[in-house]
């Protein structure tokens, strides 16, 4: 993984400094609220309902051992012992105080972490494919790009004050893992016939009320002009994205506006200036970081257990685990191990300190002390060995982390919602609770299904691209709940599609579970979920779901505005 | 009274008293809200937060110590029309600082308009004027100028500062220093991390 040089220290150290001094100068009346508050979100701190928050950058998702360990201590110092991983790859602790905020600053500083542009109308911490480097489907590892990309956005001064918030996606496989088609500006990463690292660019793709899949902006763009282009897209944005709206501020919205090829000239123009200017990167440039992210070193014959076989025919709960858990890796002899953060009972990607530390001594054990985050708000030991799947899901097992259900209906994507969130509409945690308790029964028989629950419109959750998804809304100072289903991000993108009324909290199990049971009643032979949705329709999937529902009501005037 | 803080070259920050009508004064001051609490309920989210920019209808100043400013449009209108005293124009976050392309001749001084200091199309705007342009004059930032704002003002191409009234000019001079090294090239011309060639400071380091 990257490791700081002394300039990247001497920036980060630097940061911490400042926002210390912002900070006293808040608490002491010298910056306004509304002068502060951009301040503090480009250090990640948000002000939610009970307390502020602090989010950590994680970059693409990777963490090593000693990180992880400093995590775990931040949430027991400064927070209740906890702290909750992000559909963006990052983690957040959810009771802060603010005058504490530049300590724990301080202390992500002595492992190489901040959270510079967490938050705030700047370019976001770049994310990727949890599995990028060890993916049997990848093209190229998209991770020294990213790496490049976030220290170029580090601080940018010209994009520090964007018309929204932008967020940039890399993927570097057949499957994209990633989500990067729902991402303001999103890089798929390939090599031409001659061996050369190219990207095709896609641009304002999102989630949030204006759900959008981007549109190619750009193909056979050379790695070398990867930021020159990336500033020709984000002056062109800053320039000219709406700034009187937020909520027409996304460069979605000018993608819409002009259209994706009008967008693309406009884009074009502004390169001719830039292509082979200042911010052209050198080789030298791209092998020094790529030389972070070489293979470790791999044992090509494995010691230890050989015997998986024998422990997946006497114990099927490790079955199971190894089946759903551990995705195939480039090397016949690894595996890569998701340790799911959604048992039953447990806020969806919330980890205790103690879980968190002891995560870190199983990476060190099995995995070469590294550990990635995934946008599915689970953890990730990328490079297990197979002869220690065993013995790494029985560590996991006494921890309570060998929840077998990656992927499965109960491996639900839910945004912290109205519990902690000051923007939610909706509670969504004991939502998703109730959908895992319903559906854990008949998980494994239902097979992959993604349930991604947001408790409001801006998408955390990402329901717009779940299987089904599920979307807190407000009517009349009251929960309620829009379904949706037929949303992806596989090897396709598609957006879900609202399917009946909103419903009262206690109905959304149920009726999740009538379109898990229409599914189970018609699928073919070794048919998905999503796979059926698009054979059979989704209307016949609302009316098995919806016609015996006595409570509905009629649709939230905020959802018909949405869509 | 307000400050210029007029920036040389790093580190070399001059001050310079400001006329009336060359700076935005200080705006009334807001009691400090409770940080612990901003949303007791569950209503529209649309209701709790604000359009973040308004357009604003005139530049936030009108003078500077020459005299009057020039609006761009006032100024191509000129067409090359010369002066006895120094000429300086204001650019409104709207205008398209390339319509100055073969119009920079006889101009000492460009300000740009920050009507928000969220705003970010200054930063564009200057940038723009110093690398597209390769306008050698003194361009100023004007109207919410604040101290947290300068580091990448500067970075930006901006040499000339009018401070809002309120601003402590002490630590508005030290927030040039906020940072020690840069990774990306901006119109500062300043030294870079991403440098296009190998880079023998981060060798060494």
């Amino acid at each position: 993984m990257y490791i700081y040089n002394a300039i990247d220290q001497s920036i980060v150290d630097a940061r911490v400094k400042q926002f210390a001094d912002q900070t006293e100068r808040y608490l002491s009346g010298r910056i306004s609220e509304d002068e502060f508050k951009p301040l503090r979100l480009q250090n990640g701190v948000y002000v939610e309902r009970h307390s502020p928050l602090l989010r950590v950058a994680i970059p693409y998702g990777l963490l090593s051992s000693r990180q992880l360990r400093m995590l775990a201590q931040i949430g027991r110092k400064y927070d209740r012992g906890f702290g909750h991983f992000t559909t963006r790859q990052n983690i957040q602790f959810n009771w802060v105080k603010l005058e504490q905020v530049h300590e724990i600053l301080a202390d992500l500083a002595s492992v190489q972490m901040h959270a510079i542009q967490t938050s705030g109308s700047c370019i976001r911490n770049v994310t990727t494919d949890h599995l990028a480097g060890v993916a049997h489907d990848e093209r190229v590892d998209p991770r020294p790009l990213a790496e490049l990309m976030r220290q170029w956005s580090t601080l940018n001064p010209e994009f520090a004050f964007l018309p929204r918030k932008f967020k940039v996606a890399y993927n570097g496989a057949l499957e994209d893992r990633a989500a990067s088609e729902v991402h303001d500006l999103a890089f798929d990463v390939y090599r031409d016939e001659s061996s050369e690292v190219r990207l095709t660019v896609k641009v304002g793709g999102g989630q949030g009320r204006t759900p959008r899949v981007a549109p190619v902006i750009k193909t056979g763009l050379h790695w070398r002009d990867m930021l020159s282009y990336t500033e020709a897209v984000l002056r062109t944005y800053n320039r000219w994205g709406r700034r009187d709206n937020i909520y027409k501020a996304r460069i979605k919205i000018l993608v819409d506006a002009l259209g994706p090829e009008r967008f693309g000239e406009e884009v074009e123009q502004e390169f001719a200036h830039l292509q082979g200017g200042p911010a052209t990167l050198a080789a030298s440039e791209l092998e020094r970081m790529t030389a972070f992210f070489g293979a470790p070193p791999y044992q090509s014959a494995t010691t230890g257990d050989q015997d998986e076989a024998r422990h997946r025919l006497a114990d099927p709960r490790f079955n199971s685990w190894v089946k759903r858990n551990v995705a195939k890796h480039k090397r016949d002899n690894y595996g890569a191990v998701t340790i799911s953060l959604k048992p039953l009972g447990i806020a969806p990607g919330d980890a205790m300190s103690d879980q968190m530390e002891a995560i870190a001594d199983l990476a060190d054990r099995f995995s070469f002390g590294q550990i990635r985050v995934s946008h599915h708000q689970n953890l990730v030991l990328a490079d297990v060995a197979r002869s220690d799947l065993w013995a790494l899901y029985q560590a996991l097992d006494t921890l309570g982390l060998s929840e077998p259900n990656v992927g499965l209906a109960t491996d639900i994507i839910c945004c912290p919602g109205g519990d902690y969130c000051a923007l939610a509409n909706a509670k969504s945690i004991p939502v998703a609770a109730a959908v895992q308790e319903t559906l854990a029964p008949k998980a494994q028989d239902i097979g992959t299904l993604a349930i991604k629950m947001s408790g409001c419109i801006n998408a955390c959750g990402h329901h717009h691209v779940g299987h089904i998804g599920i979307l807190g809304v407000d009517k009349k100072d009251e929960e309620w709940y829009q379904i949706l289903i037929g949303g992806r991000t596989d090897t396709k993108t598609s957006l879900g599609q609202i399917v009946g009324k909103a419903i009262p909290r206690e109905a959304v199990a149920p009726t999740i579970e009538r379109l898990t049971d229409f599914y189970l009643e018609n699928r073919n032979s070794g048919e998905l979920f999503i796979d059926a949705v698009e054979r059979l329709g989704k209307a016949a999937f609302h009316d098995a779901a919806f016609q015996t529902d006595t409570t509905q009501t009629s649709l939230s005037p905020q959802i018909q505005e949405a869509n | 009274m307000s400050t210029l803080l007029k920036l040389f070259s790093a580190g070399d920050v001059w001050t310079l008293p400001l006329p009336e009508g060359a700076f935005r004064p200080a705006p009334a001051l807001n009691p400090l809200p409770n940080m612990n609490v901003i949303n007791q309920g569950q209503g529209d989210v649309r209701s709790l937060i604000r359009p973040n920019v308004k357009q604003p209808e005139a530049p936030s100043v009108a003078a500077w110590e020459h005299g009057t400013l020039l609006t761009l449009a006032e100024w191509l209108s000129r067409d090359g029309a010369s002066s006895a005293a120094p000429v300086g124009i204001v650019l409104m976050p709207t205008d398209d600082p390339l319509t100055l392309a073969g119009h920079l001749e006889g101009l000492a001084m460009i300000a740009v308009e920050f009507a928000k200091f969220s705003d970010g199309r200054g930063y564009s705007i200057a940038t723009l004027l110093r690398s597209r342009l390769g306008f050698k004059g003194e361009i100023r930032a004007v109207g919410d100028v604040l101290i947290d704002q300068l580091f990448a003002m500067a970075r930006c191409g901006i040499d000339s500062f009018a401070l809002r009234g309120d601003q402590d000019v002490a630590a508005a001079k030290r927030a040039f220093e906020s940072f020690p090294a840069v990774y990306q090239w901006a119109a500062d011309e300043r030294d870079f991390v991403l440098a296009k060639e190998a880079n023998l400071e981060r060798e060494a380091a």
